[in-house]
């Protein structure tokens, strides 16, 4: 089954995934086809094959009535959405495997350990799905489970979860004081393992703690750490601490940095197809052109960047301030409050207080037709988001 | 089974920043569109989101919608329209004068199947109206039937027709035949006057 669609990896994964498909094909009993189903699903996932390792889970969970057993397909299934950065199919897949794992009377070892692997899973594909509801519901249990998982690796992955759970809790802005130890708890659980990527991400959580902050001097030496760990591997992640240093500049104002960090992290985005990081950089790109009054780069920057953030990332922000400016010089105060209105969404970065509630008094005023006072209202926004470091 | 959302603004750039909203964050399976006048509303609308002229003039007494409806206003609001829309078979209102956040919120109750404070409102409103009223005018019955005076006081607390249909084991149709002619009778042109018209008669 696995001759074709293979030729892109290398020789050796090429070989393992022969080898795995024949051993399949030369199982005799219903246990050894399990099993070695189970391996060959495995290796397709970490050889990037996801659709072909999804069948074979999907083929193990039909052959099978044991709910802890159905579970743990479940889980594989929703890692390999995850892992293919089909968020909502995640998502769809983790509730599924809650709801066939909370069959299970969860008090074996076993069924608590799967719980807990099924339950950070989850936390992770409702994060990237705006679920913050589902994200607490499941840290809430996490908390409950915790104490009877003793593997490190999964514990880390629980400090991960409730990471993701101050992120969202605060809707990315000025996170608590109890947000920066937990963060930083985190970093030192991480620390004790061997793997550069998870003491990475652990170190860019904190980075991302303080950047929200507003601390960005601080944030920034996080994510210079974690980029120092990674060296030049994973450009995946390097990405992430790439962007975040270009909008912690963006956020003092430094123009020359912020392009630097953005036009970096465009040319790793670029390589690896990476949209998201790809469209937040080009919205940083925005933001650079306009404090050049380069209105008519910033403009088409900001509006390439907005088309994909609306749909993918809650910090849209960051294309919408350059495209209002550009637009206040146009005097197109009716379009720009298409932007403002939407700067209001719920599931969104918050924004400071004064801040929004500037956006608020003009979206009250557009939406009423008042079209007298718009102007001067836009331009309110514009310099209070300049004095907040949110433009 | 996927949920088709569609907005009708007589504002363009509301109806697009609302579609935005909408789409950012929504569950896989829910699709929402902006139907460019009445005419392109589709029938399969799961819920239909309108301001206040554009319901009135889609559905003010010719039928009720076959679908929720989400009233969207702003902090300006035409009372008598208002009470059209109320009638007609709103399902819920949200201003939207201060961001996406109250018609979201809306949009999740009503697909949810969780009740409004819509309908409980009124009947505040309502009851406020007759405890004010301490004179009510002479009783007259207009020669309305026992079924039409059962169908009136019904509407003046609140009921939207099908909602009448279904209280008097009635169809849908039977009961705008009965509106029709409780109008007739009583000289009332519009659904809101036969309510204040109704509490005035007070059917209680």
């Amino acid at each position: 089954m696995i001759n074709t669609g293979i030729s892109h990896l290398q020789t050796s994964d090429q070989e393992q995934l022969r080898i795995a498909d024949k051993r399949l094909a030369a199982a005799k009993t219903p246990a050894e086809k399990i099993k070695q189903k189970e391996i060959l699903a495995d290796l397709l996932e970490q050889n990037g094959l996801h659709d072909e390792s999804r069948i074979l889970w999907n083929e193990l969970v039909q052959t099978h009535q044991d709910n802890l057993y159905q579970a743990m397909c479940l889980r594989k299934m929703t890692q390999s959405f995850l892992n293919q950065r089909d968020h909502e199919s995640a998502a769809a897949k983790a509730e599924l495997a809650l709801k066939m794992i909370r069959q299970t009377s969860i008090t074996s070892q076993e069924e608590k350990t799967e719980y807990f692997q099924i339950l950070n899973q989850s936390c992770f594909a409702f994060y990237f799905c705006l679920q913050p509801d589902k994200v607490e519901a499941c840290v809430k249990d996490l908390r409950k489970l915790l104490s009877s998982v003793n593997d490190v690796a999964q514990q880390i992955d629980f400090y991960f979860s409730v990471s993701l759970y101050f992120l969202m809790k605060y809707r990315w802005y000025q996170l608590p004081e109890e947000a920066v130890s937990h963060s930083q708890f985190y970093m030192h659980l991480a620390k004790q393992s061997d793997d550069p990527t998870t003491i990475a991400m652990a170190v860019t959580g904190c980075g991302f703690v303080h950047l929200w902050r507003e601390e960005i001097t601080e944030s920034r030496k996080f994510f210079t750490e974690a980029i120092e760990i990674l060296g030049e591997k994973n450009y995946g992640f390097l990405m992430i601490c790439y962007t975040y240093m270009g909008i912690g500049y963006r956020m003092q104002n430094n123009v020359s940095m912020t392009e630097l960090w953005s036009k970096m992290t465009i040319e790793k985005a670029e390589k690896t197809g990476n949209k998201v990081y790809l469209a937040i950089s080009n919205a940083n790109m925005s933001w650079v052109y306009a404090t050049r009054k380069n209105w008519l780069y910033a403009e088409d920057y900001a509006r390439k960047s907005f088309d994909f953030l609306m749909k993918a990332s809650v910090l849209y922000y960051l294309s919408i301030f350059p495209l209002l400016d550009a637009l206040l010089q146009k005097n197109n105060t009716n379009e720009a409050g298409k932007y403002v209105f939407f700067l209001l969404h719920p599931k969104a970065k918050k924004l400071p207080l004064l801040l929004t509630e500037k956006i608020k008094t003009f979206t009250s005023e557009w939406a009423n037709d008042h079209t007298t006072e718009l102007n001067e209202l836009l331009h309110a926004i514009i310099d209070e988001a300049k004095t907040s470091g949110y433009y | 089974m996927n949920i088709l959302i569609t907005i009708l603004h007589e504002n363009r750039a509301i109806a697009e920043t609302l579609k935005w909203s909408i789409e950012f964050a929504a569950e896989k399976n829910t699709i929402c569109e902006i139907a460019a006048d009445k005419e392109t509303v589709r029938t399969e609308t799961n819920l239909l989101l309108a301001d206040l002229v554009s319901f009135n003039s889609l559905y003010q007494q010719e039928h009720q919608p076959g679908c929720l409806v989400l009233l969207l206003t702003t902090n300006i609001i035409d009372d008598l329209q208002l009470a059209e829309a109320l009638y007609a078979g709103i399902d819920a209102i949200a201003d939207i004068s201060e961001g996406p956040g109250i018609a979201l919120a809306k949009i999740k109750n009503l697909l949810e199947n969780k009740p409004d404070e819509t309908q409980q409102l009124l009947l505040k409103v309502i009851q406020s109206i007759r405890g004010k009223d301490k004179k009510p005018i002479p009783y007259t019955d207009y020669g309305l039937t026992r079924k039409e005076k059962d169908i009136l006081k019904l509407l003046s607390e609140a009921n939207p027709v099908k909602q009448i249909a279904h209280l008097t084991n009635t169809s849908y149709e039977t009961v705008r035949t009965h509106v029709k002619n409780i109008y007739k009778k009583i000289g009332v042109a519009s659904s809101s006057e036969a309510v204040i018209k109704a509490i005035k008669m007070d059917l209680t």
